[in-house]
């Protein structure tokens, strides 16, 4: 490992990267709760229905 | 498909693990640059992710034109979205590397801004969709247009080295890498584009039910 004086810059690109990916796929991962919340709604308005899954 | 689907989590995930370690493990130091080259590993991937989003904008826009089918619109808008995540990760990750190497953050050379430009008008392709006050169907005709209109910077971005003057550049015309670093290169190309694909998978999933779910609220008559 190199010890220079761009270990910051390339820490805080990777931070970055990381920061990107991760944001998007926790706004995914709401989105599909919120999706699910959704059809649980739908779900409740026609009735008792048997579960096949 | 459950079984595919877990599969392709799996090479999503074994991927990325593997490109991480031939940035950091595999790959020998940079003489001149230092640690800090090692953000080419996933700048120069993710550039050509993003090329690869605006490419099926393009191909997508294309075909909603032709058949007028929603899916192919889902594709574009879809891909627009995920082209301008990957043009973040392109825009954020290339000033930090210029600063250390070429002494500024930014310079408006010809890649830069072109990029610049580029990652701008899918910004605006995607405000367009989300606030335009026409209707659905209108929206994604005008969209389809401007996807096609758009994918014009593209070559633009990628030839700009070669187009304008040396003098005029910060972006070196070609680079001679070691061997280690041309497997990295093709490692880290291939692990972003799977997790561009992993990423699109889920998308349109998601996409696919909300559209679904939509159906079925007009058809028991609750169009909240």
């Amino acid at each position: 490992m190199e010890t220079d004086t761009t270990f910051p810059y390339l820490f805080a690109a990777y931070a970055v990267i990381w920061v990107v990916f991760f944001g998007y796929l926790v706004r995914l991962r709401q989105r599909e709760k919120s999706l699910g919340h959704a059809l649980d709604e739908l779900e409740e308005r026609l009735g008792p229905t048997d579960s096949t899954d | 498909m459950r079984s595919f689907s877990i599969l392709f989590d799996a090479i999503v995930f074994g991927t990325i693990l593997l490109a991480l370690y031939a940035v950091f493990m595999y790959v020998p130091g940079e003489r001149q640059m230092g640690a800090v080259q090692r953000i080419f590993y996933f700048h120069v991937p993710a550039a050509m992710t993003a090329f690869l989003a605006y490419a099926f904008v393009f191909i997508a826009s294309i075909q909603y034109l032709r058949t007028k089918e929603v899916r192919w619109d889902m594709v574009a808008r879809i891909s627009a979205e995920l082209g301008v995540l990957f043009s973040i990760i392109v825009l954020m990750t290339g000033p930090l590397w210029a600063k250390p190497i070429w002494g500024v953050y930014w310079r408006w050379e010809p890649r830069l801004t072109s990029m610049l430009i580029t990652f701008t008008m899918y910004v605006a392709y995607l405000m367009l969709r989300s606030y335009s006050t026409s209707s659905q169907e209108g929206t994604s005709r005008i969209a389809a247009v401007m996807g096609i209109i758009a994918f014009i910077n593209v070559p633009f971005v990628y030839f700009s080295v070669q187009l304008w003057a040396p003098e005029q550049q910060l972006h070196p015309r070609s680079v001679e890498l070691e061997p280690q670093m041309v497997h990295a290169r093709y490692i880290c190309t291939v692990a972003v584009m799977i997790f561009f694909l992993y990423l699109l998978k889920r998308r349109l999933e998601q996409e696919k039910f909300a559209l679904r779910l939509e159906r079925l609220r007009t058809l028991i008559g609750n169009p909240s």
